[in-house]
């Protein structure tokens, strides 16, 4: 039975690859996004305040799911009328996470530069910054140490939330997993489900227990250098 | 492409039993796993060191892997360890489990922000152990993490459509099915978006009512 497992794992290791690739990527694409975005919530134009609200509480409030199945399937039909699109299960994968991810990291966004003190601003004001210069050279320096440990616990979250792309054939670990499974009761008759899945709980461990503790690890060296 | 609202209309009794197993999974999760979390809590800050190993080890596992693992594995596990539930109750068990996890490490963090001078007058007044934890501690732990345990509840809502995916009768699982017969996918996932930001949007105004009333801020 080990030789069956030592067997299938580059097949799962390549499912993890794919999780993994979609995650980074779309973090990435999501912190380009989720800075500006959590900025113009923080704006004093109304309309600017007002879409940034509208799409942090769209798709935050969506379940990843449920944006997953609508982008994948129901949006083609949409977007056939204007272009003839289709879109490939890593792309539909990769842009719920992006959309998901960059909600998420606004409302981080938010929540540390509000946390910074208005004195800093009033500075900037006072020197005759403009805004861009005032977010540039003092406000996001100081947020970005504050939204660190809450954007690697989102990455986190992220890594875990792709599992659902099985459900659109998507080939991540947990589909991955599930065709090896058929595969061994078609070619060898046995059923390994507990086994493979067991294999796909302590590879989803690995991955995401370092980044708990790396963000654990950056909360307490935050804690020390403010008092 | 075209948007047929007649389709959706003849579909809302079946929409309306998947809605209502979503509500029953989310109130009754909820519930669960807040009363579980307060009676694990303290267990897990106890001096014991076999109760600090297990709950640490449950916790870790809980928090570090998908919840759709943990409904598959449970799925498959619970009936090779002899219980037998439908899957409506695994569903609910993994469910429970996952944000008990959570909760507890909220709590936690609730239970170290109340002052050690509440402890010293439980204790000068002859409380025992667990009545100072069930009297004073508990209740302050809870109002002072009732913020964070809000987003965790609102997280639940959001997860019971990924119970879905063993079979039980919930709002995506409708969906999918009616969308199975029809293939009407435009309609039904809009529709089911639609109501999922309905509850949300409810869950979190009526829990932020209640925090606004009972929450602490320290």
């Amino acid at each position: 039975m080990v030789e069956m497992l030592v067997q299938n794992l580059p097949f799962l290791l390549g499912g993890a690859k794919n999780t993994f690739i979609v995650s980074v990527l779309g973090m990435v694409i999501a912190l380009i996004l989720g800075v500006p975005i959590g900025l113009m919530r923080l704006s004093k134009t109304p309309w600017v305040r007002s879409s940034a609200l509208f799409y942090i509480e769209v798709w935050r409030g969506i379940p990843f799911i449920i944006s997953l199945l609508f982008l994948y399937f129901a949006l083609p039909e949409i977007l056939k009328l204007f272009w003839k699109v289709e879109i490939g299960q890593f792309m539909a994968m990769l842009l719920t996470c992006v959309l998901w991810t960059s909600a998420n990291a606004a409302e981080i966004v938010r929540g540390s530069v509000q946390a910074i003190s208005f004195g800093q601003t009033e500075a900037g004001m006072a020197l005759g910054m403009t805004y861009f210069q005032r977010m540039r050279l003092i406000i996001l320096p100081q947020a970005v140490r504050i939204m660190l440990p809450p954007m690697i616990g989102l990455f986190t979250l992220l890594l875990k939330g792709t599992a659902i792309g099985f459900i659109i054939e998507f080939r991540e670990l947990i589909r991955v997993g599930q065709i090896t499974i058929e595969r061994l009761i078609m070619v060898r008759r046995e059923t390994a489900s507990i086994e493979i899945y067991t294999i796909i709980m302590i590879l989803y461990f690995l991955m995401c227990y370092p980044l708990t503790r790396l963000s654990a690890y950056f909360e307490k060296k935050l804690a020390k250098g403010k008092n | 492409m075209h948007f047929d609202i007649q389709v959706i209309i003849k579909t809302i009794p079946y929409l309306t039993r998947g809605l209502l197993n979503t509500l029953l999974l989310a109130f009754v999760g909820i519930i669960l796993s807040s009363v579980l979390a307060l009676v694990c809590t303290p267990l897990r800050m106890s001096q014991n060191r076999f109760l600090k190993i297990v709950f640490s080890i449950y916790i870790d596992i809980f928090r570090n892997t998908p919840i759709v693992a943990q409904i598959f594995y449970l799925y498959f596990a619970l009936p090779l360890i002899g219980i037998k539930v439908s899957a409506f109750g695994c569903g609910l068990i993994a469910l429970v489990l996952h944000y008990n996890a959570y909760n507890i490490e909220v709590l936690r963090s609730g239970m170290e922000t109340v002052p050690m001078g509440l402890h010293e007058a439980g204790m000068a007044l002859g409380f025992t152990h667990i009545q100072r934890l069930r009297l004073v501690i508990l209740p302050l732990a809870l109002r002072i993490s009732l913020p964070a345990l809000v987003n965790n509840y609102v997280s639940l809502l959001k997860n019971t459509a990924l119970v879905s995916i063993i079979g039980v009768v919930e709002l995506t699982f409708v969906a999918q099915d009616v969308i199975a017969d029809k293939f009407n996918y435009l309609e039904m996932y809009a529709t089911i978006a639609v109501v999922y930001l309905v509850l949300i949007f409810g869950l979190t105004w009526f829990l932020r009512e209640v925090e606004s009333r009972y929450a602490i801020v320290t």
